[in-house]
């Protein structure tokens, strides 16, 4: 139990009162980040790293850590509020979580997201402190093919999920569409700018979920004479604690999905440049693959709370893991805290681990104590938070609005997002009217581009050649995985023929 | 942006409040004391960073931010604004259009000379349609490959003139691109593949992982994988690098000496297509505010964590005004032209102005 004792001896370096100061400091800040949609954990560590240059390292990193942890919990709460999501990562929360606020239950939706955050994160940081160099040396062997294999894995998940799939094919085909504007990633050229250098920075999917579920709602509501407003009132009414007990036993009946979840945005976050934000879909993904009751998902299943929350949570953590370990950074935050590693003087990789083992073991120390006190501070503040939605919605709606557009300005600091956000809020409106399905849309344009990325590189890479992911060891596992999940529906559908032809002929 | 700044006070235990009076009444103490500047800037300076929280240039930014704060070198907050899009393209455009006003900055990435090579920006020629500020360091470039693959320049050598090996980097018709198509060209090796990535780390992994053969980088983000996985074989510099005296450079290897030393020339760090990190401005600047940034980054460029920073991550350190600058720019452009456009044949912009001398 060598890691065991190196983990005590962190705790003892971390167990100082200025350094478990600024974790908390860090956790509530993040929290407040997360909060804020558009300025995600992300934008709050980039902020804070400046000021850190002239602390002690261990309490540097622990606070902006704790901004990363706090901003993963902090993000949810928007989003299943007032659909408008606090972070990119939390808006597969929003699929299911909105639906149960609408519901009344945004007492019960938040407080399982918190517990299974909690799950989430702790299954990851297990995972971190016992195994935290073979999975790192995992992550190298994905190049661009495997990581294509696994995003062809995420799409899979997504096809056959609720509704018409001829919706669903059209919404992934512009989603897919939205994301090819921009620079093309081989030639650098403009693609679908129309000459104008405003297109040139492409469709962030921010400003757009933004616009297509947090306005697209209010309009939806707004036109559905404030029917939604007058059953939050009443279902709302009651609070206490048992939202709180509810939600940790919502998540002790799911604990395999959770489980299974957690592990999965572990192995996501340790891929480099994948990250918490396609974990969070792929979880939601599979969840609704092997759920028993599918049709529920986008309605208010619980489930659609715990998996992605679950996956986003250990993701999160998974992507500091090659950042220490091999000096590359799974997620954007890992690269801003990466460069924190750099000034305050170290070099991140395997020699960290044996130079500088108080600096690594007190980190790791600090996940658990960090993810402790989030959960403590989120469950506190859940019956007040869930208390906001007693607030007449003829108040509410125009926060919403401001929230949304200050959101979708802050991304990028760009006024085109605003009006996207606009005119995707009006977009949003008439696609729920006609009955498409929204998610396919999101999920495409997240992921677009670095599908599209893993593509091109892996068949310059084969000179041309599909072969290229059938050949390696690694790569064709997992694209036959993927490739039997796209089957998965129509092999349903040819049994469902079989089946009926069968009962038509023994009828007979 | 202030909101943000706020947080960021409140990290380090100072109301917003407190420190917006304590910047106040430090403007008010430094205005009449510098004599020296007739320029000082009125209110806050805006960074208007080109990439995402996180991306190479903001990471320097923020950085030189902490400095500034530290050692309380301005009267006035500075603010990081991203401006992320189009490799630079849309911060450029921001900034071209702050015409003579010297309160926006631009840290500047090469980007600043190959996207307005490329596409029709405002902006043609970084070095004359914007004002040069000061140039911050210089990152030399290495060759890293995986050892198990090569051990030498020689071996490497060898395999790129028999079959056509595949190289990575970062962006697309951007500087490791450049880089890379130069050692082709010097090195007279089979034409590479190159492998575009948006993010630097994935570079270096994806030749630590053995999915590319090599990269060109500077040694910071190299640095965690060596020397199991990652190991330069040469340093394109006049002098070996000090973070790696055993890797020989390309002078002492005699790659692109043929010609005069053409391609040597164009490969070496002081002449030819490096990393460069630096600032510049919106065009017009008047010469009293281009004199306050001089002094203000010549002291951030002597501080001991920015001197610090530099040593830990390989870093060659120059520091040149905005005169200075503005010449070096000016060759480098150049330099760009002539490879993109006359050996690569890529697709300029149609618009390009042709520059005597070039």
């Amino acid at each position: 139990m060598e890691a065991f004792d190196l983990l005590m001896t962190g705790f003892d370096t971390l167990l100082t009162p200025t350094r478990i100061g600024f974790m908390m400091l860090g956790i509530i800040l993040g929290l407040l980040v997360g909060v804020l949609p558009g300025v995600g954990g992300t934008t709050g560590v980039a902020i804070l790293l400046p000021v850190t240059v002239f602390f002690e390292p261990v309490s540097a990193l622990v606070m902006l850590a704790g901004i990363y942890w706090g901003s993963m919990y902090g993000g949810l709460i928007t989003s299943i509020l007032f659909g408008v999501p606090g972070n990119p990562w939390s808006v597969a929360v929003m699929f299911d979580g909105r639906p149960l606020a609408k519901q009344g239950k945004a007492g019960l939706a938040m407080s399982t997201g918190f517990w299974v955050s909690f799950f989430g994160a702790i299954i990851a940081s297990v995972l971190f402190t016992f195994f935290a160099v073979p999975f790192a040396e995992m992550a190298l062997r994905f190049g661009p093919p495997e990581m294509f294999a696994v995003l062809m894995i995420a799409f899979g998940t997504f096809i056959g999920m609720g509704g018409s799939p001829g919706k669903a094919l059209i919404m992934i085909a512009a989603g897919f569409l939205l994301s090819t504007v921009g620079l093309d990633v081989v030639t650098g050229q403009p693609r679908l700018t129309f000459g104008t250098i405003e297109l040139m920075r492409g469709f962030h999917f921010v400003p757009i979920t933004i616009g297509l579920f947090g306005i697209g709602e209010v309009l939806a509501n707004a036109a559905e004479r404030y029917k939604v407003q007058i059953e939050d009132v009443t279902r709302a009414a009651k609070l206490g604690m048992h939202d709180i007990t509810a939600g940790a036993r919502a998540v002790f009946s799911n604990i395999g999905l959770a489980s299974s979840s957690a592990v999965l945005g572990f192995i996501t976050g340790i891929l480099p440049g994948a990250g918490a934000t396609p974990a969070s879909f792929m979880a939601y993904g599979f969840a609704q693959k092997i759920s028993k009751h599918p049709e529920k998902f986008g309605k208010g299943a619980i489930e659609g709370v715990i998996a992605p929350e679950a996956a986003n949570n250990a993701a999160g953590t998974g992507a500091i893991l090659p950042m220490l370990v091999l000096g590359i950074p799974g997620s954007p935050t890992a690269a801003i805290l990466m460069a924190g590693v750099f000034m305050w003087g170290f070099i991140p990789g395997p020699r960290l681990f044996t130079e500088q083992p108080e600096f690594v073991w007190s980190f790791i120390a600090s996940l658990y104590l960090a993810n402790i006190a989030a959960l403590l501070i989120c469950l506190t503040a859940t019956p007040l938070l869930a208390m906001m939605l007693r607030t007449p919605y003829a108040i509410m709606a125009p926060l919403i609005v401001v929230l949304s557009l200050i959101g979708a300005y802050a991304i990028q600091n760009a006024f085109l997002d605003v009006w996207l956000a606009v005119i995707f809020g009006v977009i949003g409106f008439i696609l729920r009217r006609m009955d498409y399905p929204l998610a396919p849309l999101i999920v495409a344009l997240v992921l677009g581009f670095s599908t599209e990325e893993a593509l091109r590189q892996s068949l310059i890479m084969s000179d041309g050649s599909m072969a290229i992911f059938f050949q390696r060891p690694l790569s064709a596992p997992i694209m036959v995985v993927a490739l039997l999940l796209f089957m998965l529906p129509l092999f349903r559908m040819f049994l469902r023929r079989y089946r009926r032809r069968q009962q038509a002929s023994t009828g007979e | 942006m202030n909101r943000e700044r706020h947080v960021a006070r409140a990290g380090i235990g100072i109301g917003p409040s407190l420190c917006l009076a304590a910047g106040l009444s430090l403007g008010a103490a430094m205005a009449p004391s510098n004599a020296l500047a007739q320029w000082q800037p009125e209110r806050p300076i805006e960074f208007v960073i080109q990439t995402s929280p996180g991306g190479g240039s903001d990471i320097y930014t923020r950085l030189w931010l902490g400095i500034i704060e530290k050692y309380e070198l301005s009267p006035v907050p500075l603010t990081p604004v991203n401006m992320p899009g189009g490799a630079g393209a849309v911060a450029l455009t921001y900034l071209y259009g702050q015409d003579g006003d010297p309160h926006y900055l631009t840290p500047t990435l090469n980007s600043i000379v190959t996207t307005p090579l490329q596409q029709k920006l405002p902006v043609m020629y970084t070095s004359e349609d914007l004002t040069p500020v000061a140039m911050m360091t210089t990152d030399p470039f290495l060759l890293w490959v995986n050892p198990e693959k090569y051990k030498t320049w020689e071996e490497f050598h060898a395999a790129c003139k028999e079959n056509r090996l595949t190289a990575t980097g970062t962006g697309a018709r951007q500087e490791d691109e450049i880089q890379i198509g130069l050692i082709q060209e010097a090195a007279g090796c089979e034409p590479f593949r190159y492998v575009p990535q948006s993010g630097g780390g994935v570079v270096a992994s994806n030749v630590a992982g053995g999915h590319s053969d090599f990269n060109v980088n500077q040694p910071a983000e190299a640095l965690p994988h060596f020397p199991d996985k990652l190991i330069p074989l040469v340093v394109f510099a006049k002098d070996r690098h000090p973070a790696s005296p055993d890797t020989p450079t390309h002078w002492e290897l005699e790659i692109g000496t043929e010609n005069d030393n053409e391609y040597a020339k164009l490969l070496d760090l002081e002449t030819g297509l490096h990393q460069v990190r630096g600032l510049i401005g919106p065009p017009n600047m008047p010469e009293d505010a281009k004199a306050w940034y001089d002094e203000l980054f010549k002291k951030v460029f002597d501080s001991a964590e920015w001197q610090e920073f530099m040593k830990t991550n390989g870093m060659l350190g120059t520091y040149k005004g905005s005169d200075g600058y503005k010449e070096f720019l000016v060759t480098f452009e150049d330099n760009h032209v002539r490879m993109m456009r006359d050996v690569f044949g890529w697709e300029l912009r149609d618009d390009l102005r042709e520059r005597t001398g070039g």
